[in-house]
């Protein structure tokens, strides 16, 4: 009896408790509900949302023209790099602060007939002429700051490279066109004419398919400044 | 006794589910009313502007992250191509592509039209025109030897010596940077005003030139501005190693 008043007893609670839990979801549901609320704060939400998704709009608009204007920019940009390390390249080679390669000529003079310094800023100076693109004399780099000169030592005579001497033999190192480079230096009433003519000097000509020129070191400047 | 105690609180237990079904059973009746009376589609386009409002933050979240990914490595290549430019910009005076200031010396040539017309009148037998002109070596050597003592930036009559500029003559006009140039000759040199001046003196071409009676002068300057120059610099054939 006792037994069976008590299995009564859960089973009343336990359809109880289901029924509490029930109510409080369908409570809930009902606080939070659309349907629950009133038609004015229905139309109020309506109109904020509105609102907002018009403000959302916009600013997606903004971003995706950001975005596109910076794509744009960064499409662009690896095109621009490569102009400025070509440009670099350039300025470099030029200045003749990097080692450079390419077809040219060779001149060599050897020692036999002393060579003056005059004659190797002619020869230079015509292989500039020649549309020369680099000139290397022994392992000096000749650029727009070079100096070419003369030291005697003991009652040796010997020419110079921006002070510092040089040994024989000389061997001038021009790179651009080989053949124009030959025929600027060969003309007759050329550099090499005359040497050969007044001084018996005879310097060998040959063409190079390849030739690899030193750097110079870069040059600093103590007493000019841009001009604004 | 006992048994009423039981009966008791199963009649409280029974009166509170039945109070609790029928509540259930009311709240439903409510939201079955509420769907019925309030506007369905005011309460639909709201569920779609929500879900559309949703989705749009989505897209913007998704914007925000592209652009930021974007733009970090934006800020990666301004970096490089910012350092591009300032090694750009210190190389372009050295190699002679910005006009220039500072001091140094001007050195004038001048052929010797007086000598000329005294010579030609004196001996026109052994008169030869060519030994009262300025030639191009004169200036390519006194340029060698302004370099030497240190010249930074070297102009003949305007244009600006770089590299690869060569002086020379065809016939009897002197080209420079393939220019043609006319007399009076000036050479204007930025550096050690003393220096430059002193080596030009001692130099044999000016020597020589002087003792010539050609119109030649060295006078230092304060204040020079050599032009850029404006050729180019030919790369054709050469490339970095």
């Amino acid at each position: 009896m006792n037994n069976k008043i008590m299995l009564a007893l859960t089973l009343v609670l336990f359809i109880l408790g289901l029924l509490l839990s029930l109510q409080f979801r369908t409570q809930k549901l009902l606080a939070s509900s659309l349907e629950a609320q009133k038609t004015e704060d229905l139309v109020i939400m309506w109109r904020n949302l509105n609102d907002k998704r018009n403000q959302l709009q916009e600013e997606i608009a903004k971003l995706q023209q950001q975005l596109s204007v910076v794509a744009q920019e960064a499409e662009a940009s690896p095109e621009a790099e490569r102009a400025m390390e070509k440009e670099l390249g350039r300025l470099e080679m030029n200045l003749g602060v990097v080692p450079v390669k390419g077809p040219g000529i060779t001149v060599t003079i050897t020692g036999e007939a002393p060579l003056l310094a005059e004659d190797l800023v002619d020869i230079i100076n015509e292989l500039w002429a020649s549309g020369a693109e680099a000139v290397a004399v022994n392992e000096h780099r000749i650029n727009f700051y070079s100096s070419i000169g003369r030291r005697e030592e003991g009652n040796r005579l010997y020419l110079t490279v921006n002070q510092q001497k040089l040994l024989y033999p000389v061997v001038i190192k021009a790179i651009g066109d080989p053949h124009t480079l030959e025929k600027g230096l060969t003309f007759t009433g050329g550099v090499l004419d005359n040497l050969a003519n007044l001084f018996n000097i005879h310097p060998v000509i040959k063409k190079e398919e390849s030739l690899q020129l030193p750097a110079a070191s870069p040059p600093r400047w103590q007493y000019a400044s841009p001009a604004k | 006794m006992k048994k009423s105690r039981v009966q008791l609180s199963l009649l409280f237990i029974s009166l509170l589910s039945g109070l609790l079904v029928s509540w259930q059973w009311h709240s439903r009746l409510v939201m079955a009313q509420q769907e019925n009376h309030k506007q369905p589609e005011l309460i639909s386009i709201i569920e779609s502007l929500e879900k559309e409002v949703a989705s749009q933050e989505n897209t913007i979240s998704e914007l925000r992250n592209q652009l930021e990914n974007l733009q970090r490595q934006k800020k990666q290549e301004k970096t490089s191509t910012h350092e591009l430019q300032k090694r750009i910009e210190t190389l372009l005076p050295l190699v002679g592509l910005t006009p220039v200031t500072g001091p140094g010396v001007i050195v004038t040539l001048d052929d010797n039209t007086a000598g000329a017309q005294a010579a030609k009148k004196s001996s026109p037998a052994s008169y030869r025109p060519e030994d009262f002109i300025i030639h191009d070596r004169n200036i390519l050597y006194l340029v060698n030897t302004l370099k030497a003592a240190g010249a930074e930036a070297i102009a003949v009559n305007g244009q600006r010596l770089v590299t690869c500029s060569s002086i020379r003559c065809v016939g009897t006009v002197i080209l420079v940077n393939s220019s043609r140039l006319a007399p009076p000759y000036e050479i204007q040199a930025i550096g050690n005003p003393e220096a430059l001046e002193a080596a030009v003196q001692s130099s044999i071409d000016f020597t020589l030139l002087k003792n010539r009676g050609f119109p030649v002068k060295v006078t230092k300057s304060n204040n020079l501005t050599l032009p850029a120059y404006k050729g180019s610099l030919p790369a054709e054939h050469m490339r970095r190693i």
